[in-house]
């Protein structure tokens, strides 16, 4: 039975941030599972789920990034997960999207989320893009979401309507697009 | 003419349904001629009226205009356009003059047949596929404010930042 970890890191991106973290793991034996890496304007960020087929004590492994985390300028934090969460990042239900968009004002996406929390909606993934041109600031949102079994998409598109009027948004539910390769 | 200036997101009246063109007049012309103008100044292959500031239903589409999108039929403008039959689909990434910043991969019919009024008042139709259909497509929904944001459907996979020049 493999054990997982899970790892975070981010810091001034630079070209061979990826290859550095990935080579440490490669030399302690360990294999890459789920990641999701990207670059926000200069900042790269790593969220990382690796497996290895023996315990590690956690001390080590920071030890092993101590390294290129000094001389990246990387904050690297490892922590062990445990059966439960590892089998929690397996989706039970169909995902949905929610896509929203319009004029850039504070509160967004905690009024959007919070009325969201309060539908029992889990969000999974959220994007979001501020876009300035002439006529102002647009900001777009894109969740992916687990919506509880009790509500449909319709019921949630329904329910926000009234909170995407007063935000001056365009909200629109549906579900993700899964491709079969 | 005037070259207009684009109006871009988030720009109210990008949301705004647009009324057909009952008659053709001078100011309507002007419309459609400024619309040329502007589209032929841009880097882009389609314009519609409400993206220079005028809330009708009119469109032009250039595919000739870039180099990988085929002559197509060339140029095209188009009043009170309306999709009457469609077939097929295919997944093309799209960016629009109106939202410079983001490209999505959209899915939409890969023929379809369009009916509407030319500049001269006449009904016609056009059959168009591939890249000059998605033009059509993303034209057509301007005139109803709906933007290729709309059509996004997968968070992960859909939306991209245009890498700057």
């Amino acid at each position: 039975m493999p054990y997982h970890y899970l790892l975070t890191a981010s810091g001034p991106d630079c070209p061979g941030l990826v290859a550095q973290v990935t080579r440490v793991l490669y030399r302690l034996g360990c294999n890459l599972e789920d990641s999701s890496m990207t670059r926000l304007r200069g900042e790269f960020s790593i969220l990382l789920i690796f497996s290895s087929s023996k315990p590690f004590v956690l001390k080590t492994l920071d030890k092993a990034f101590r390294e290129i985390g000094r001389k990246n300028l990387l904050t690297v934090h490892v922590k062990l997960l445990t059966t439960p969460e590892m089998k929690k990042s397996l989706a039970t239900r169909p995902l949905t999207l929610i896509t929203a968009y319009g004029t850039d004002r504070p509160g967004l996406v905690y009024r959007l989320t919070e009325r969201l929390a309060r539908s029992r909606v889990n969000v999974t993934d959220v994007t979001t893009h501020r876009s300035a041109s002439r006529r102002g600031a647009g900001y777009i949102l894109i969740l992916e979401a687990e919506l509880p079994a009790s509500l449909t998409r319709a019921r949630l598109q329904n329910s926000l309507r009234p909170l995407a009027r007063r935000l001056g948004m365009t909200v629109t539910v549906k579900p993700v697009d899964s491709v079969a390769l | 003419m005037p070259i207009r200036p684009i109006r871009q997101f988030p720009d109210p009246i990008l949301k705004k349904n647009c009324q057909p063109v009952v008659a053709l007049t001078l100011e309507v012309s002007r419309a459609l001629n400024d619309l040329v103008d502007t589209l032929n100044a841009s880097p882009g292959v389609g314009l519609s009226l409400p993206q220079i500031g005028f809330l009708w239903q009119g469109l032009a589409v250039d595919v000739s205009r870039r180099k990988k999108g085929g002559a197509g039929h060339g140029r095209i403008v188009l009043l009170n356009p309306r999709v009457v039959s469609s077939e097929g689909e295919q997944v093309f990434r799209e960016g629009c003059l109106s939202i410079p910043d983001f490209l999505a991969d959209v899915k939409r019919a890969r023929r379809v047949r369009v009916e509407g009024m030319d500049v001269s008042g006449l009904p016609v139709r056009w059959d168009v596929e591939d890249f000059e259909a998605v033009v059509f497509q993303h034209e057509i929904d301007h005139l109803s404010g709906i933007l290729f944001l709309d059509r996004v459907s997968n968070a992960k996979t859909d939306v991209f930042r245009r890498k700057k020049p």
